[in-house]
């Protein structure tokens, strides 16, 4: 009879694995699909393109600020002029002399950090590859990789080949950790790509400490950028979040006007919450009125009947909308409901770019994503009047040799990514020595235009002066029948800094 | 059956003991030798398999010995994480004291718990625990700031007591946590399995089979049903709080979605790997449930034939499922009961006599658990 009893609970628990291993979305995403992610160019069009900003201020010298006389040291900070004058196979660079640097006394081996690379430089990565999660996210692994192969067969790096290691944490941020560790044991030189605001968040300190370069984070939180002096070896790729807030209320105004109302909904966590709260102060600021909020638990997976039925009561003109992963098309569903139960009641939709994929806005979500506003900084591979885009031409190309099926763009993410790093490892060499200092510096002092960037955005990096790489956006608005994003505009680029 | 009879050793003889010694030194053997030599992430492996091991023993005294069972445990593990969190960043408090505090309130909130449990059983009390296990994170989500969500024991004072000769400064600061954490979590688990066990071989533990194998008839021989049951969920509750400020210790953040239901469920399936009902069962299941699980995420293939989301990467929790389904079947009683098994047909361990001055009812308690096996009594720690 306990036997029974044993093997009925052990069967039950295996089961619930097994189908939160298939269903459940446990823990969905909070970094961006395919939309949001720019990254940079096969080298071949990574010229310095400083030219659309010819003007660029450096850090002051360190010792200007530790005076701790501000206004002289940016009286003194060198304006620097770095034109896009630079021979094809260089990076825009600043004058070494003024750039920012690290310091590696606080290393727990600073030896280590400035040792130099040579031979093979292993790039390490923690991303869902199994689990719920891995559905929108697996194509970002094989694009990562496809553009390192890329750049050893076509010799991007001199003397160096490029070898990946990316492992799965199964977004699951307790897992980062161990992940982290096991590939820091493994020789990993440096980070990049790692998915996942928690998850990149649980190994910052650790890689900090220990002075591994973690690069381009695939998320969006506005911590990558905003303590640069505290956590100078950690970098994010993608648009902060409250600067896409910000463009979004921008572009209400435009389309509903000064005392328009808006709805918000958006999932109760940190990302939710920083999301909201930037999107409150910009649209206070566009002169737009929040007349209700609702929110939805991380975890939950039921359609959000009531918050919406909540939200439609009000009759907003506009609905911002910043669900969690699956749980983006769910709601652009019950808004469909909604829309039908209140007639006439037709409100502009703005979803944030994390909902923006193919696979959220129109293959899970029906019908229902048409009209949906959103943004991305990055060309679409899959439209055909990009085809001839070189860019995009080398990204399709290796992806039919390869005979990858993911999803095209969230794949050209993964490649951007790559193309990214190497660029800043480029870049690296050319200061003389590739080391994991050296990496950093180059990270955190470089502007250029990735292949697939949407005309206007570009990696811009400036020490501690400028802490985001990329801050441009543009909006678009998804049309199911054309199966295509329809762009809003021009890319916005007054966040740049 | 064996062709030859099994060879008999008396419980408690000196060869008994022997092979009690020598398993134990063995282990010891083994956790010295991994400490001074293994990488920083082996030995970071080591200590979550830990956490889970000492959730799982927690969980057995629970649910192996008192019959109740819990899919709440998360909770517990989370709240203890928490509160070291909050009490050690916030207001800068010890850490050690801060799990003292936060195993006070696990025990506090598990005799909470415990009273449902008094009149609900099987599968009643499960949907009980498991809804606290939803509860959870909403809770914490909706009542703890970022700040304190976001705390945990990572760059606080953590440090190693002075005694123990452990420093984690230096060039090699990654490696001396690491060992650091080890020893802890190592530390906690005997200690969780030294309190389980010495329960369970005392008049306590044979009160607690008592109650899980027939509740009337142990109230009739002056079990206190209502002490016993909610005591016990107490001091499961705090053993598995243990472990959740042992991941507050390794991880650097937290929040609402670091201790959910998918945790208790991993507690629950390395207790039936292991086997539940033995001592050593939780412990052995904890660690191949963590191994297998990280074999197969960096080993399992993409298979494309699977329909929908599991053919878009690796089928690694879908395998293990599978494979823990499929070793339910084959051996009921985990690793420790199959073991047990083909041990059996070697040698076996008679009982120590009873003392001649037993009386009867004394007797009628001392009959051994029936356990995994009906046939056996407890083989002591080998």
């Amino acid at each position: 009879m306990i036997r029974k009893r044993y093997q009925l609970v052990a069967l039950a628990a295996a089961g619930a694995l097994v189908i939160v291993s298939c269903g459940s979305d446990e823990k969905s995403s909070d970094t961006t699909t395919a939309a949001a992610v720019t990254t940079a160019a096969p080298t071949a069009t990574t010229t310095a393109e400083t030219s659309g900003e010819s003007t660029e201020t450096t850090t002051a010298d360190t010792t200007a600020e530790s005076t701790g006389d501000t206004t002289e040291s940016s009286t003194e900070a060198t304006e620097e002029t770095t034109e896009a004058t630079e021979a094809e196979t260089t990076v825009a660079t600043d004058a070494p002399a003024d750039a920012w640097t690290v310091d590696t006394d606080s290393c727990s081996d600073p030896e280590a950090a400035e040792a130099p690379i040579e031979g093979t430089l292993k790039i390490g990565s923690a991303q869902p590859l199994s689990g719920t999660p891995a559905v929108a996210f697996a194509p970002v692994k094989d694009g990562f990789e496809l553009y390192l192969k890329y750049a050893n067969d076509n010799g991007l790096l001199e003397g160096i080949t490029l070898e990946s290691s990316i492992k799965d944490d199964q977004y699951d941020a307790t897992q980062t950790p161990g992940v982290v560790d096991s590939l820091i044991d493994d020789g990993v030189n440096i980070f990049a790509g790692i998915i996942g605001t928690p998850n990149n968040l649980a190994v910052r300190d650790t890689l900090n400490e220990e002075c591994i370069p973690q690069l381009l984070n695939l998320t969006g939180a506005p911590d990558w950028g905003n303590d640069v002096a505290s956590y100078p070896w950690t970098t994010g790729a993608l648009v902060p979040y409250d600067i896409e807030a910000r463009i979004y209320a921008t572009t209400l105004q435009g389309l509903i006007g000064d005392g328009g109302t808006v709805g918000m909904f958006t999932v109760n966590s940190e990302f939710g919450k920083t999301y909201a709260d930037a999107f409150k102060a910009a649209a206070e600021e566009a002169g737009l009125e929040i007349v209700a909020e609702q929110t939805i638990e991380p975890a939950e997976t039921a359609p959000p009947t009531n918050q919406v039925g909540a939200l439609a009561a009000e009759k907003p003109d506009a609905i911002m909308a910043v669900p969690l992963g699956a749980q983006c098309p769910t709601f652009l569903k019950e808004l469909v409901n909604a829309k039908a139960a209140n007639a006439g009641w037709e409100p502009v939709v703005f979803q944030t770019n994390t909902c923006a994929s193919r696979l959220l806005i129109s293959l899970l979500a029906a019908d229902s994503g048409n009209g949906v506003y959103t943004s991305t900084n990055l060309i679409d591979p899959v439209d055909p009047a990009n085809a001839a885009n070189p860019g995009v031409k080398t990204l399709v190309d290796a992806y039919t040799a390869a005979g990858l099926k993911g999803d095209l763009a969230t794949t050209a993410v993964g490649w951007t990514v790559a193309e990214d790093t190497v660029t800043i490892l480029k870049k690296a060499q050319e200061s003389g020595t590739l080391s994991r200092k050296s990496i950093i510096e180059a990270a955190r002092n470089l502007t250029f235009t990735p292949s697939l960037a949407l005309p206007g955005v570009e990696y811009k990096m400036n020490g501690e002066d400028d802490g985001y790489s990329f801050q441009s956006l543009q909006v678009e608005q998804w049309d199911q029948a054309a199966n295509l994003f329809t762009y809003i505009g021009t890319p916005d680029t007054s966040s740049e800094s | 059956m064996p062709t030859t009879p099994p060879r008999t050793i008396r419980e408690a003889s000196p060869l008994h003991w022997a092979i009690r010694a020598a398993g134990v030194a063995a282990i010891a053997f083994v956790a010295i030798y991994l400490a001074s030599t293994a990488k920083p992430s082996t030995l970071g492996d080591i200590t979550e398999a830990c956490t889970l091991a000492i959730a799982a023993v927690g969980l057995n005294l629970l649910f192996g010995f008192n019959g109740q069972i819990s899919i709440g445990h998360s909770t517990f593990a989370g709240l203890a994480a928490f509160t070291a969190g909050y009490t050690v960043n916030s207001w800068e408090w010890n850490p050690y004291v801060s799990l003292a505090v936060g195993l006070v309130l696990c025990f506090l909130l598990g005799l909470a718990l415990g009273l449902p449990a008094l009149r609900l059983k099987g599968p009643y009390l499960a949907l009980v625990t498991l809804a606290v296990a939803f509860v959870w994170p909403t809770v914490a989500a909706k009542f703890l700031d970022q700040k304190v969500k976001a705390s945990t024991l990572k760059g606080t004072k953590l440090e190693p007591l002075t005694w123990t000769g452990l420093t984690v400064k230096g060039k090699d600061s990654r490696l001396d946590k690491a060992i650091f954490l080890y020893w802890a979590a190592i530390v906690i688990l005997v200690i969780a399995y030294v309190i389980v066990r010495n329960l369970r071989k005392s008049r306590i533990g044979r009160a607690l089979v008592a109650v899980r194998d027939n509740e009337t008839a142990a109230a009739v021989m002056g079990v206190n049903l209502k002490l016993t049951k909610t005591v016990t969920f107490g001091i499961s509750a705090a053993i598995a709080g243990a472990s959740g400020w042992i991941t507050a210790a390794r991880l650097a953040t937290m929040d609402e979605t670091t201790f959910t239901i998918l945790s208790s469920i991993k507690y629950l399936l390395a207790l039936f790997l292991g086997g539940a009902a033995t001592l050593v069962g939780p412990i052995v299941g904890a660690f191949a449930y963590f191994f297998l699980d990280d074999y197969l995420k960096d080993h399992a293939p993409g298979w494309d034939w699977l329909p929908g989301p599991l053919s878009k990467g690796p089928v690694a929790s879908f395998l293990l499922g599978v494979l823990v389904i499929a070793f339910v079947f084959v051996a009921p009683f985990g690793v420790v009961g199959f073991v047990k098994d083909q041990v059996r047909k070697v040698f076996v361990i008679a009982p120590r006599p009873l003392r001649p001055r037993a009386t009867t009812a004394e007797q009628a308690m001392h009959t051994e658990d029936p356990g995994p096996t009906t046939d056996g009594p407890e083989q002591g720690e080998s």
